[in-house]
């Protein structure tokens, strides 16, 4: 999905000995939206703001080590080896002869070298030089900037398509607040900024400002606006809109004191998983202590000073879990950690209260990577209730209005049933329009892109997904379940186009597909190198709806 | 209810007269119901339904055709709408059953009567059929009777003989059986043409109107507009194109009567089609029709088509096996289902090949039985149709291996002579049907009888035929020694004009020498060549084929008898065939000025597309002198060409080229108009010439007369003549002109064309030094496209060097902003020139320190020694702007910061310092500067400043700065809750820093601890951090939280705690 930014010049962080003045460059593209004011609670936003960076940045994926080089030198070293070895057995003949050859050898090397030497120099010179000079090519998506009438927000998305970040700043954060125009806005971001960042102190006047200028008419000097397009991944922005879709779901909600998280991170940091499973599980009773048992050691830790308000017991499994050490530079700060939880392989939330003024949404979806292996495990995008697109509107108008506020208000003005309202704002929540501030549970208007996005293009991850729900949707599916090893053979039949296919999956402890087989063309041609097809797909989703929780 | 088909029948015979009428009507949504009236026709119907309940449209639809197929079968006939025309038969008269004709109209009769009088049994269609090939019109009656009776096939027989008679009784007939959908379409197709042939006029011309609209828009319009012509591109266009809709083609078919245009369209169409599917079909049915109407024509080019097209797969004749592999599509077909099917993917096995060559084979001999003017034209349309690509030469074939003989204990192998074209069936055929010697074997003509040779060797020696000749060859070899061995000699010599379509129409060497030898030794055969006219001879010796070329020649050359004619010698020297260009050029080259008269003889040799003719035109014109006035005449002849005319490119080129050396003095002449015209020609060489003629003009008039936006659009057009044309006119410029045209020359300096900007480049270095304003304008300029793309590779280096060659002395003027933007520009030549400038003319003074420490930041070494050479130079400016200048320590080149460390290590003293200074140079986040900034702060620190540096740096983010303030935590902070207190973040986020900081967290703790054991303040500030760390997971820190919580305890009962501490019970 192709995003066209043109920035009103370069976002800047400028600081001497006296001050610092941030100026972030908007997208002159959308909506003018700006805000000037200076800071005043100016540690903890640098800490939260920092925090934030670190989403932007987090990249979790597996990355293979490079061995290229390694295999190059190896490849090298076993002739010499084999010689070595030849050497020791023969006369010394041949050992004359190779030291000879040898010595030959180490001439071409050393000629090569010569003639290779000054090229892989400049090579290396010239990686290094744009390294430098490109910094910035090396992200995704600037954050998106929002301001409204009783707050400014930040938020991001991480590059592994797995991280959502927030930071919702109330104006208490802001002194002298000039002017401001609510709106939502892209930022011109880099990495230099974060530098700039760690230089703000209590004692240095800090300007804050999304900078208007750049909305201003400008007839010369085009080149000061920088152009950006950015060719986003549709898996990415669909991972974006699953997990603000998520925020909207039932939950179950409780609070871990700030050395509760401090006392996971640090056992996150301490010990290296090196074989699954590797979830976090909640261990949630009524009035009692929240219990973390983290896997695969099952070391218990109990959190005594948290205890869960809810009435049902419940566990719950949350899987990329170093994803959480993001929060360790807010345990300084935050007041309590509020943990949203929508169940086992679902997004999670953990808010940072930041001494009220401030509040920093860290939301996590199911998994890490979104690979196949997880794939149909969930449809957070599949629409709640039918709600007609006149209505839609008019609830969506009446929000602008106000920029924000919680389903049963907005139903009192417009005089609407609340559940109506509810499920439009959902549907909007799905497209990227609105968001669902869980701090406050007021719904905020927030339009994601400046053009609407394509929501039949993301409603699936891949054709198969779409078809496997056609097919659960069919009633088409049937699964029994067998314990294997370590974990769950799940066959199924599965009845596509007047024809049964048999299915097995084989799920592990992580709840990850680890080997499937079905009969269909598609698997026969691809085994699983494209990811399941649907009958797969439909028999592990069946098995998400039947399985005991 | 609504009625959606309804059928009228009727049924008289003798005394009884009676109708049956058919409703099938709509009561609901796909609800649908079939009634029925009957009784003596004029008395009430008496009605009744064959659904009883309402059915589906298909269900309705079968009901319906039933009840119609039942009753016609009983001998009901569909009554046309109000005029009830009734069939009465004839008195059977009593002629004799032994003629043909009496055979057919009896057994028509019996099957009427549903008798047999004869022996044999034949079905009505086979009867029918013959009834129209022989148009036999007293059978009419008959077979309106019998036409609804019957199959399909028969009903199909019927019309088509019907057809053929074109009797205006069918009328009706036709008209029903062309309404009624439920017809099969070939029958339907039948009964249309039909009633195109009976109809009368007003009716007739509705009908070809109502043909046309079904025709696709583009071709309805030409029919409206008269340019029925103009269809032949559209139907070519359209057959190229993939999977349309190829009905139009049998449409256009049935109007070819009106149009005859349409005919020879079609031909053509015919001829690039594939004999394939989806056209087959449509192929097949105009073939049907072509038949129907006898159109030789058509019939000819089909026969030709059906014998050279391969088939497209082998039918599959036993019923055991169903598919068939077809390669042309690449996989199995199941053939018999598949032909059955309405798009069939299959066409023209090799069996309807051979049906469809059966069918043709026996038309020309069936046309042989009849008059000789019908077999000539059905033969003359087949042998048209043969091209030059059919030729093929007579060979020798060998049979194979030698075959050994026990006898003779030899090989015996055997020859085949195949004559030429040997496997052209209906070539060889009309051409040699009476050659004794030949014989069409295992489809192939054979020659003579096979020879056989013998020899020891299992290899028989290739043989081949000696000395062959080509039709050519024999035709110039012809003496009047002709021996006819075609089919029906006397039918062609009847028709000897046919002879003469052949030789201009034919396209085949065979066809050819047929007709030259036949119309040679024809009895009148002088009296019809002397009848060919001149534009017959120019078709004959302008034609691809040389053997009209030859006969065209030779009309021409005995002409020439009665004086030579310029006309006709032209004809000749546009002959593609290289021997009548040559006779051509003799004889101009004998009689010159008789040519050189003609101005349009000029004209045409100028552009003869034959290379010999436009060398020997050179030659030719080189020699002659012509007037001036003649050379004018043939420059506008020409001009006129050139704009009206699609030439070759070459002949185009030539004719531009020997007008500019032979009629330059015209061209000269030559009026804007005719220029401009030549300007706005589409054709690429005509705009070069154009600006020839323009040049050639610049030498009578000023070069500044010439439009200046004509010579700008010269400099940047594609040609390189046309640019440097444009640049010789430029060049005439007077020096005053080209100072104003300064914008022109700074854009031609950047051309990518190396020989328009040599000579803009020479142009500007000469008049640099005669105008102070040309050269600030051009030094702009190029400054400008020093920050664009290059225009061609290295431009930026030849400009660089431009301007500081030539340019130098006005670099000084550039201003500080433009030389910025050029040292941040992203092209190397002009980040140097920008620095050339910034190091030479630049007063530092004007810059502030932000800029100068922006370019040490910069790529180019040099700049950014530039930049630290200014520090050096200037330490005390640098001085006074401290706060601005610790910037240059953020710098991300290593070497910069280091030379910056440097520089404030040796220019600054502790004076030069204070406290925030310090402070914000630790504040970096990068490790070296940071350590830097701790570096001096360690050497410039006052005791008094203490305080305010453990304040400021506590709030560093970085664990090692966390570290180097706890160094200052014993001195400033003790005993002072107050700064206890602001320092809290400090204290809880080096706490907090998880598995990082052991040594800080430490020293920190045993403060804090110390601290609270001396305050009680202290201690009740302290107890909320120490409660909120207590429970910690890391051992080692919790034990340490509990002691000292367990201390403060002790020391302050009041103090609330997050532990509870029990006695441990001791057991005994």
């Amino acid at each position: 999905m192709l995003f066209n930014y043109k920035y009103g010049g370069q976002t800047n962080v400028v600081s001497n000995a006296n001050q610092t003045a941030m100026s972030f460059a908007p997208d002159t593209l959308r909506q003018p939206t700006f805000f000037v004011g200076k800071l005043d609670k100016k540690i903890s936003f640098r800490e939260a703001i920092s925090a934030l960076h670190h989403v932007v940045v987090s990249d979790l994926r597996f990355k293979p080590k490079d061995k290229t080089a390694y295999k190059e030198w190896a490849a090298q070293q076993e002739a010499i080896w084999l010689s070595e070895y030849v050497e020791s057995l023969q006369i010394d003949k041949v050992n004359e002869r190779i030291s000879q050859v040898r010595q030959e050898l180490n001439e071409v090397y050393k000629e090569k070298d010569k003639h290779l030497g000054p090229f892989n120099k400049a090579k290396r010179t010239y990686f290094d030089y744009l390294y430098e000079k490109d910094k910035d090519a090396w992200f995704v998506l600037d954050p998106v900037i929002t301001v409204h009438p009783d707050e400014v927000f930040f938020e991001c998305f991480s590059q592994d398509e797995s991280t959502y970040g927030k930071l919702s700043c109330s104006y208490n954060v802001f002194k002298e607040i000039n002017e401001f125009e609510c709106g939502t806005t892209n930022i011109d971001y880099s990495s230099t900024l974060y530098n700039e960042f760690q230089k703000i102190r209590n004692y240095k006047e800090t300007d804050f400002k999304i900078d208007p200028s750049g909305f201003e008419v400008q007839t010369t000097n085009e080149d000061s606006y920088k152009e950006v397009k950015i060719d986003l991944p549709d898996s990415w922005v669909r991972g974006f809109l699953q997990v603000s879709s998520a925020m909207t779901l039932p939950a179950s909600t409780f609070h871990l004191h700030p050395l509760d998280v401090f006392s996971l991170c640090q056992f996150l940091r301490r010990f290296k998983e090196k074989a699954s499973p590797r979830s976090l599980r909640f261990v949630l009773e009524p009035n009692k202590p929240i219990k973390i048992i983290v896997e695969p050691w099952n070391k218990e830790l109990i959190f005594k000073r948290s205890i869960y308000g809810g009435d049902k017991p419940q566990e719950v499994r949350l899987w990329g879990r170093r994803r959480l050490l993001i929060l360790e530079r807010l345990i300084p700060i935050a007041k309590t950690f509020k943990v949203v939880l929508l169940g086992s392989g679902l997004p999670s939330f953990f808010i940072a209260d930041l001494e009220n003024d401030m509040s920093f949404t860290l939301g996590l979806s199911g998994w890490t990577a979104n690979d196949w292996s997880r794939a149909g495990n969930f449809d957070l995008m599949a629409p709640r209730a039918e709600v007609d697109s006149y209505t839609q509107q008019k609830v969506f108008n009446g929000l602008k209005q106000n920029w924000f506020e919680t389903s049963g208000a907005l139903a009192r003005r417009l005089n609407l049933d609340t559940n109506i309202v509810s499920s439009a704002l959902a549907a909007y929540t799905q497209a990227g329009r609105v968001i669902y501030d869980l701090n406050l549970g007021v719904y905020r208007v927030r339009e994601l892109s400046r053009d609407p996005l394509p929501m039949e293009q993301l409603r699936f991850a891949s054709p198969q997904e779409e078809k496997a729900t056609k097919l659960l949707k069919e009633n088409k599916v049937q699964v029994t379940t067998e314990q294997k090893g370590n974990g769950i053979l799940l066959k199924g039949k599965v009845v596509d186009g007047g024809r049964t296919y048999h299915t097995t999956v084989l799920i592990d402890n992580d709840d990850r597909i680890i080997d499937a087989t079905c009969e269909c063309g598609f698997f026969l041609v691809n085994k699983l190198r494209k990811g399941p097809c649907e009958h797969i797909l439909a028999t592990r989703m069946y098995w998400n709806l039947i399985k005991p929780q | 209810m609504k009625l959606i088909q309804q059928v009228k029948l009727f049924f008289q015979e003798g005394t009884s007269d009676k109708v049956y009428e058919i409703d099938l009507c709509e009561v609901g949504t796909d609800q649908y119901v079939v009634n029925f009236r009957y009784g003596k026709r004029g008395s009430n119907l008496k009605d009744g339904t064959k659904t009883t309940t309402s059915v589906s449209l298909s269900k309705a639809q079968s009901v319906f055709n039933s009840l119609q197929k039942e009753k016609t079968d009983k001998g009901y006939q569909i009554a046309t709408d109000d005029s009830q025309t009734t069939v009465v038969l004839p008195k059977p008269t009593k002629s004799p059953t032994n003629t043909l004709e009496g055979a057919i109209l009896q057994r028509l009769q019996d099957a009427i009567d549903g008798k047999n009088t004869f022996k044999t049994v034949w079905k009505v269609s086979r009867v029918a059929w013959k009834v129209g090939i022989i148009k036999l019109q007293e059978a009419v009656p008959y077979l309106l009777k019998l036409v609804d009776k019957g199959d399909k096939m028969q009903c199909y027989c019927i019309l088509w003989a019907l057809a053929r008679c074109a009797d205006v009784k069918a009328l009706s007939t036709f008209q029903t059986n062309y309404a009624n959908n439920s017809n099969d379409d070939n029958s339907r197709k039948i009964a249309l043409e039909g009633l195109l042939r009976v109809s009368p006029a007003p009716e007739k011309q509705k009908l070809i109107n109502s043909l046309v609209e079904r025709l696709p828009q583009a071709m309805q319009e030409c029919f409206t507009g008269n340019r029925v012509a103009d269809i032949e591109s559209i139907v070519l266009s359209r057959i190229a194109e993939k999977q349309t809709e190829y009905i139009f083609l049998e449409t256009l078919y049935l109007l070819a009567n009106e149009h005859p245009i349409l005919s020879k369209i079609l031909v053509k169409a015919l001829q690039l089609m594939p004999i394939r599917p989806p056209h087959f079909k449509h192929i097949r049915s105009i073939y049907k029709l072509a038949e129907l109407r006898e159109d030789v024509l058509i019939l000819g080019t089909l026969s030709y088509l059906f014998e050279s097209k391969p088939h497209m797969y082998q039918s599959i004749k036993k019923s055991w096996r169903n598919s068939r592999y077809v390669s042309e599509l690449g996989t199995y077909i199941k053939v018999k289902d598949e032909v059955k099917s309405k798009n069939s993917k299959v066409a023209f096995s090799d069996a309807t090949k051979a049906y469809l060559q059966r069918r043709d084979l026996k038309r020309l001999k069936n046309a042989g039985n009849q008059t000789p003017q019908e077999y000539i034209k059905l033969a003359t349309a087949i042998l048209l149709s043969y091209t030059k690509e059919d030729y093929t030469e007579a060979y020798m074939e060998s049979q194979g291996y030698g075959r050994w003989n026990y006898q003779t204990r030899k090989y015996t192998h055997t020859f085949v002579e195949r004559p030429e074209c040997a496997n052209k069936l209906l070539l060889n055929l009309i051409l040699n049907g009476n050659n004794k010697t030949m014989r069409f074997v295992e489809n192939k003509w054979q020659k003579g009888e096979p020879i056989v040779e013998v020899s020891s060797s299992w290899y028989g020696s290739t043989k081949k035929i000696e000395n062959p000749k080509t039709p050519i060859q024999r035709v110039k070899e012809y003496n009047g020694n002709n021996e006819r061995v075609e089919l029906y000699p006397e039918k062609w010599d009847e028709f000897p004009q046919a002879y003469i379509q052949l030789l201009m129409q034919g396209k085949n060497g065979l066809v050819h020498e047929f007709a030259y030898k036949n119309l040679k030794s024809h009895a009148k055969s002088k009296e019809f060549i002397d009848k060919i006219d001149k534009s017959m001879i120019k078709s004959l010796v302008t034609s691809n084929h040389s053997i009209p070329v030859f006969f065209g020649s030779e009309i021409i050359k005995e002409r020439m008898a009665n004086g030579v004619d310029i006309e006709l010698i032209m004809f000749m020297l546009s002959s593609p065939v290289y021997e009548a260009r040559e006779f051509a050029m003799t004889v101009i080259n004998l009689q010159p000025n008789l040519f050189l008269e003609d101005t349009s003889f000029i004209t045409s040799i100028l552009f003869s597309p034959y290379k010999e003719v436009r060398t020997w035109s050179e030659a030719f014109l080189g020699i002659q002198t012509l007037q001036a006035e003649k050379w004018q005449l043939v420059v506008g002849k020409s001009i006129a060409k050139m704009l009206g005319e699609t030439l070759d490119s070459k002949a185009l080129t030539h004719a531009h080229f020997a007008l500019k050396k032979y009629a330059g003095l015209a061209l000269e002449k030559l009026s804007w108009n005719v220029v401009l015209e030549l300007l706005d020609s589409p054709v690429a060489e005509n705009k070069v010439f154009a600006s020839d003629i323009l040049l050639l003009k610049s030498n009578s008039i000023k070069a500044e007369d010439i439009p200046f936006k004509i010579v700008s659009g010269f400099l940047g057009a594609e040609s390189e003549q046309m640019r440097n044309n444009g640049m010789a006119i430029f060049a005439k410029y007077s020096d005053q002109n080209l100072l104003k045209a300064h914008e022109m020359l700074g854009q031609m300096v950047l051309s990518p064309h190396t020989s328009l900007r040599d000579s803009a480049i020479g142009i500007v270095k000469k008049l640099i030094p005669q105008s102070t304003d040309f050269s600030k304008q051009i030094c702009t300029s190029l400054l400008i496209a020093l920050r664009r793309k290059e225009t061609y590779e290295n431009s930026h280096e030849s400009v660089a060097k431009l301007l500081l060659n030539d340019l130098e002395s006005y670099l000084k003027e550039v201003e500080l902003k433009d030389v910025l933007d050029l040292i941040y520009g992203n092209y190397r030549q002009g980040q140097l020139v920008g620095f050339h400038i910034l190091g030479k003319y630049i007063d530092t003074n004007d810059m502030t320190l932000r800029q100068i420490i922006a370019l040490a930041n910069h790529e180019l070494l040099a700049v950014r020694h530039w930049a630290i050479d200014y520090f050096d130079k200037n330490a005390s400016r640098i001085r006074y702007e401290r706060n601005e200048a610790i910037r240059l320590l953020d710098a991300k080149w290593d070497d910069t910061r280091l030379a910056a460390m440097n520089f404030f290590r040796n220019h600054f003293t502790k004076d030069d310092w204070d406290v925030d200074s310090l402070v914000s140079i630790a504040d970096s986040v990068r490790s070296d500067v940071e350590n830097f900034g701790k570096e001096l702060i360690m050497k410039f620190f006052e005791e008094e400043d203490g305080e305010q540096y453990l304040i400021m740096l506590s709030q560093h983010p970085s664990a090692s700065m966390q570290l180097f303030v706890t160094n200052y935590l014993e001195r400033f902070a003790s005993n002072h809750l107050e700064r206890l207190k602001s320092l809290e973040f400090f204290f809880r986020s080096a706490l907090m820093r998880v598995n990082q900081g052991r040594i800080a967290k430490d020293r920190i703790v045993d403060f804090l601890e110390k601290e609270a054991t001396n305050s009680e303040e202290t201690a009740f500030w302290l107890v909320a951090l120490l409660n909120d760390m207590v429970n910690t997971l890391a051992i080692q820190d919790k034990a340490r939280f509990i002691q000292l919580l367990q201390k403060l305890k002790h020391l302050h009962k009041n103090l609330k705690v997050a532990i509870t501490f029990e006695p441990l019970a001791i057991e005994d």
